[in-house]
This record gives C-alpha cells, structure tokens and sequence, in this order.
C-alpha cells in the first residue's frame, strides 16, 4: 500500500525517531511504513492521520502498491 | 531535523535497539528477568533433585512445582509484552512463533521415524533447544526483514 508518511514527515521537518515517538511505536515501524515493506494496522493508521490531521485515505492509498527498497 | 527522542539515556538506548518506548522496554527486561530466573529454579530443581535421592514428598513436589509455576509466571509476562508492545514487533515475534512451532511440529513428526530407522537418537532438550535457536533466528530474520 502507497503512503505519504515520509512527505508528510519531511514537511515538518521531523526525523523518524521524532515521528515514532509522537506515534508511541518503534523507529524501525515508521521506516517500515515509509517503505512500504509493512501497512499498519487501524489504531496506528488512525493515529497517524490524527497526529497529521489529514483523512486516512488521503495518507493511505491502497489501489497502488508501493515499490520497497 | 528533531533527531532525539526524549527520556533517560537508558531509554533512549532502547529505543534505538527497535522498543516503543518506557512501557515496552519495561516488559521485555521483565520478560528476560523472569527468563532467568525460571532457569535458574529449573536448575536449582535438577541439582536438588539429583542430589537428594532420599527428599521428603513434599519437597520433591516443590521442586517439581516451582519451576512450573515459574514457567507460567514467564508465559504471562510474554503475553503482556505482546499484547503492548509496538505493532510491527508483535508481527515479528508472531512470525517468528509460527516457524518455530511449525519446526517443532516437523521435528516430532519426522524424529520417532529416524529413531525407528535408526539414524537419530535425541536427548529429551534437543527439540527444545532447537525450537529456541529457530524463534531466535527468526527474530534476527524478521528484523532485518523490516529493518
């Protein structure tokens, strides 16, 4: 699933370390996310919409599948 | 960029070795504590047991019962730090629990055959320990999987 985690993150100027810690998940999850090698769960996903204060369907796109690393 | 997560130097070496934070890092050294502690009492139990031929009944059903109850104290604790831990290390442990049962589940299968045949003969920790190296190594799998 295609995300824009890292673009929403990059616009605040946060690293992941500051994102996971806002999340209250790992740094490893968030990178995982950003690369599309895992697609969180719903809390997380609300979570993340929340924090950004953007719909979810608008971070998450699950029609296209992201390219990993 | 905002690169240091806040907390103790402690936590903070925690953190950046994969846990979510405080409450996570909490649970896995109880975990780990209660490890070893359950396989210092299995020990201390086999010591005492092989030492003592002649202990009274109920000290042999201590040392029987003890490392049991220890053994359930350690299953809880793993529970508790995987129901609240971070979502993708619970996915990694899962993970790693699935292959180490389904080796577990290959290996009593297959071991009573090559005993028949006569080509393997185990000691009764063998499949254990096995067991153990396969979810170790499928952490450091996972891991790295999703590094």
């Amino acid at each position: 699933m295609k995300n824009r985690l890292k673009v929403l993150r990059a616009e605040r100027d946060w690293s992941q370390a500051a994102l996971a810690e806002r999340l209250a998940v790992s740094r490893q999850t968030v990178n995982a996310i950003e690369t599309g090698k895992y697609d969180p769960g719903l809390p997380l996903a609300f979570r993340i919409a929340r924090l950004f204060g953007q719909p979810i369907e608008s971070i998450f796109d699950p029609e296209e599948e992201q390219e990993t690393a | 960029m905002n690169d240091a997560p806040s907390g103790t130097a402690w936590q903070r070496l925690l953190t950046a070795c994969g846990s979510a934070g405080p409450g996570d890092v909490r649970n896995q050294l109880r975990f780990a504590l209660l490890c070893l502690a359950w396989g210092l009492t299995f020990i201390a139990s086999v010591w005492l047991l092989r030492r003592t031929p002649d202990l009274s009944a109920p000290f042999v059903a201590l040392a029987i019962a003890l490392p049991g109850a220890m053994g359930i104290v350690v299953i809880r604790a793993y529970l508790k730090f995987l129901r609240n831990t971070d979502e993708l290390l619970r996915k990694i442990q899962l993970e790693a629990l699935a292959l180490a049962f389904g080796v577990y589940a290959l290996l009593s299968m297959t071991y009573p055959l090559l005993e028949a045949a006569g080509l393997l003969v185990l000691e009764v920790g063998d499949l254990f320990a096995a067991v153990m190296i396969v979810w170790a190594l499928a952490q450091i799998y996972g891991t790295w999987r999703y590094r």
